[in-house]
């Protein structure tokens, strides 16, 4: 079974990059990544897109050791295996490259933009940048009997956004919210 | 922050997230430093640390009474706010912005610590350690402030292992990682410390992270003040050209920066938050909770939102 290590030995090392290594890999290198990180191997650090060439980038450090690695994956056909459809903490880092640089991560299990909600005149501004589409953002369903919405507005107190909760709760216990607080953080930056 | 010069990038990071502005400073100056192959003056380091350690003391301070707070116990509120009021003061004094915004760039430091600002840094920890201990004391002895924190918003450790769970997030839930220890950088490299952990994963053990870490940071504060090292605060800058990556604690945990400069200017930056990897850990917290305790555990997160959605 690869380590980290062994997959930063196999990719191709791209110069001047520091302190810790960056190699371009293939996708079957990413994908042993991806084990890495389901395997509780490695620790995922960080998952971001760039313009030159069209790629993802992965940082991960090795379970228990100083040793970080950047993985990068060019993306010619601007999609990449998805990382967030085995590794769940990648889903949001994936949805947020995607709405800057509309690379596709391919499987990801939930696909709605994280940064672009439809409020930007361009679509993609660090890729391909392109007219804006029209798009609703759909909300979680959210099961059980009993739903009641919590308006807590703009009077939210201290010194963050203001905000409109929209989350959903049972009426005595929150349950099946989940992603519905990431909704509430999307709705209170608007 | 595409082609923006190193000045105005160091700028943006540090609004990345006001709270945290040392450690994305220290982070974005850390991974320039990195792609130019170029190291900052050790007193520069020096001082990078203890303007990040205050940033710890005054935000851990305004969390745990913000967190007493939300369960009603205001007095707890109001003696941590004075003691965080002091620790913003004395970086008044001592580096002249209360946040210490922009006193980190890529090269060193811009504010210099004078032998007056030694003398603040002293005083504010006498009076730490004078009245800090009592607020633990009273936290610990009220039992109507126990009852809300203990076994409420319990995050299990596996699920805080998965997600990389950073800061005191991760540490109450047994993930025992703190980026100043490994991989390291300096002046933490030359201290001692310890990285407290706790497994309950409830509110009130972030609560006690929390305090061991307010502990260690006095303790790191008086060890660099001993051992500050003489000498220039800053490096002039080449216009090189490179990719650099930095790993930084904030008190919320780790700060990532990916970068690549051409010609001294950047080309292309990625700044990750903590956060990006605790928000969702606080939808799992929150579960099964009753409504009244979600401001609790949220405080006891009290993750960024800019440093996440923007």
């Amino acid at each position: 079974m690869p380590s980290l290590k062994n997959i930063v030995a196999q990719g191709r090392a791209v110069g001047a990059h520091r302190p810790w290594p960056r190699v371009a890999v293939t996708p079957e290198l990413w994908a042993a990544a991806t084990d890495e990180l389901v395997g509780e191997r490695a620790t995922l650090l960080g998952l971001w897109g760039s313009e030159s060439g069209h790629a993802v980038h992965m940082a991960l450090i090795g379970d228990g050791s100083p040793d970080i690695a950047v993985l990068s994956l060019a993306c010619p056909v601007l999609e990449f295996p998805s990382v967030g459809r085995r590794h769940a903490p990648a889903i949001r880092l994936e949805r947020a490259l995607h709405s800057l640089y509309g690379l596709r991560p391919v499987g990801i299990p939930d696909s709605r933009p994280w940064l672009d909600l439809g409020f930007w005149d361009t679509q993609f501004p660090l890729g391909a940048r392109s007219a804006p589409l029209p798009q609703t953002y759909a909300f979680l369903p959210v099961e059980g009997e009993n739903l009641h919405q919590i308006p807590v507005g703009r009077y939210m107190r201290a010194l963050s956004n203001p905000g409109i909760f929209v989350s959903r709760r049972p009426a005595k216990r929150w349950r099946g919210l989940r992603s519905g607080l990431a909704t509430c953080t999307k709705e209170s930056s608007r | 922050m595409a082609g923006a010069t190193l000045e105005r990038g160091a700028r943006l990071a540090a609004r990345t997230s006001g709270d945290g502005t040392v450690a994305y400073g220290t982070a974005f100056a850390r991974a320039v430093e990195a792609a130019l192959d170029i190291e900052p003056p050790p007193r520069a380091d020096y001082l990078r640390g203890l303007m990040a350690e205050l940033e710890r003391l005054a935000n851990h301070l305004g969390d745990i009474g913000a967190i007493c707070s939300d369960a009603s116990f205001v007095l707890m509120h109001a003696h941590c706010g004075i003691l965080r009021e002091l620790v913003l003061r004395a970086a008044q004094t001592c580096f002249g912005h209360r946040l210490m915004m922009d006193r980190v760039v890529p090269g060193g430091i811009t504010t210099d610590l004078s032998s007056e600002g030694v003398t603040t840094l002293r005083d504010l920890l006498w009076q730490i350690r004078d009245r800090f201990p009592r607020l633990i004391e009273l936290y610990d002895n009220t039992a109507s402030l126990q009852d809300r924190t203990a076994a409420t918003g319990m995050l299990d450790g596996a699920i805080a292992r998965r997600f990389g769970a950073a800061g005191f997030v991760g540490r109450a839930s047994g993930r025992d990682f703190d980026a100043r220890r490994t991989p390291g950088y300096p002046p933490y490299s030359a201290l001692d410390f310890t990285v407290p952990v706790l497994v309950a994963g409830d509110v009130n053990a972030r609560v006690w992270i929390r305090i061991r870490e307010i502990e260690q940071s006095l303790a790191l504060i008086e060890q660099i003040l001993d051992r500050l090292p003489q000498g220039p605060i800053a490096i002039e800058l080449a216009d090189g050209g490179g990719e650099g990556l930095a790993l930084v604690e904030s008190f919320r945990g780790d700060v990532l920066v990916s970068l690549r400069l051409e010609a001294g200017q950047i080309a292309r930056c990625h700044l990750r938050d903590p956060s990006w990897f605790q928000w969702p850990l606080l939808e799992v917290a929150i579960e099964g909770n009753i409504v009244a305790d979600f401001p609790l555990c949220n405080k006891s997160f009290n993750c960024s939102y800019s440093g996440h959605d923007s």
